[in-house]
């Protein structure tokens, strides 16, 4: 969708956005799409007809609106409308970045209803399809998560702690990645200190 | 030819709030700064087959800027300059283009949620598709092995 430049101003301004900017051509051209969340994608400097690129983040765009809105939900506490919008996803199987995030997402609303065994069990089948060896760095996070919640499932609480910090602590010397540590693994470290009682009761079982 | 300075437009209104840019093939003069505050993250996608790859990506970095950002520098192995979109009205479009293409969109829809995006980059990290070059601070990217669907 092509609008005019005062609109395209006012879009910007009032939400929060991401623009890309193409630098491939003659004929400039700026396009702006709108999407939920208060998202806007400015994308600018397109040759003629070639918007190419504006398809492919509509169709991007769509599956990762329901991942989105899963992480509300579950935000919310809402898990089994938070499940429901990852299994969307996985329904749906188009060949976008929001699949692998999907089944990811399953995993996270497990942990976070506090049932350890079955997010262990899913985010096994997960870390079954890397291709790196185990301790490369930039598995050692997910390496150290599935350790923890096998170790909570079976209610060695002082471990899953100690894994979960690791985690967190591999996560943080990844590039790019916040040295403090990522939210949702600092999160994630305080939801198993908070269910300490519980986890120490899996233990009993 | 004026030689384009987009981030210029960003900094001359820093009432936009855009918290992430995606410069995708995008020439940036050398220790060029962005002074908009909302801006946290650059996202830099380049060609290995762009010519203006070294002049305007591989040597800028915002490493000087006034306020600290986080650069992803990508270089998309075999893409040239002209192949970062495509016409989508064409029947048989250059495979490379569609792929360069999905990449950039898949990186601008995580934008804005930082989590998302460094999840979507570990996976491809972890099925081999994605490499990384701590001296340079360069990701390569092999877009034929990129997954989406795993």
């Amino acid at each position: 969708m092509e609008i005019k430049k005062n609109i395209i101003l006012k879009s910007v301004i009032i939400t929060i956005g991401v623009t890309i900017i193409i630098f491939g051509g003659i004929t400039l051209k700026t396009y702006v799409k709108e999407k939920k969340a208060k998202q806007v994608y400015v994308v600018t400097g397109l040759s003629e007809n070639q918007t190419g690129v504006l398809k492919e983040l509509q169709i991007v765009a769509i599956e990762h609106a329901y991942i989105i809105k899963g992480y509300e939900y579950l935000n919310n506490g809402e898990f089994k409308k938070a499940i429901e919008q990852f299994e969307i996803v996985i329904k749906r199987n188009q060949p976008t970045g929001a699949l692998p995030e999907a089944k990811q997402g399953i995993v996270d609303v497990y942990e976070k209803m506090r049932d350890y065994k079955t997010a262990a069990e899913l985010f096994k089948n997960i870390i079954a399809t890397f291709k790196i060896p185990k301790g490369d760095m930039w598995r050692l996070p997910d390496d150290e998560r599935l350790s923890y919640l096998q170790y909570a499932a079976n209610g060695d609480y002082e471990l899953a702690v100690e894994h979960a910090q690791k985690a967190l602590e591999a996560d943080a010397k990844l590039p790019n990645h916040p040295k403090g540590g990522r939210e949702d693994y600092i999160q994630r470290l305080n939801d198993l200190k908070a269910a300490k009682d519980y986890i120490l009761s899996l233990k009993k079982n | 030819m004026t030689r384009p300075y987009y981030p210029q437009a960003v900094n001359a209104n820093p009432g936009w709030d855009m918290k992430t840019l995606v410069l995708t093939a995008t020439p940036i003069g050398y220790n060029r700064k962005i002074t908009n505050t909302n801006v946290e993250n650059v996202i830099m996608i380049g060609g290995s087959n762009d010519w203006l790859a070294e002049q305007g990506f591989i040597n800028q970095g915002f490493e000087n800027n006034p306020t600290p950002l986080n650069v992803y520098k990508f270089v998309l192995n075999g893409i040239g300059h002209t192949q970062f979109s495509y016409d989508p009205s064409n029947q048989n479009p250059d495979l490379k283009a569609v792929q360069a293409s999905r990449f950039s969109a898949e990186m601008a829809v995580r934008g804005n949620d930082t989590v998302l995006l460094q999840n979507f980059l570990t996976n491809q990290m972890k099925i081999g598709s994605i490499s990384y070059d701590s001296s340079t601070k360069l990701y390569f990217v092999d877009l034929s092995k990129v997954q989406y669907g795993n």
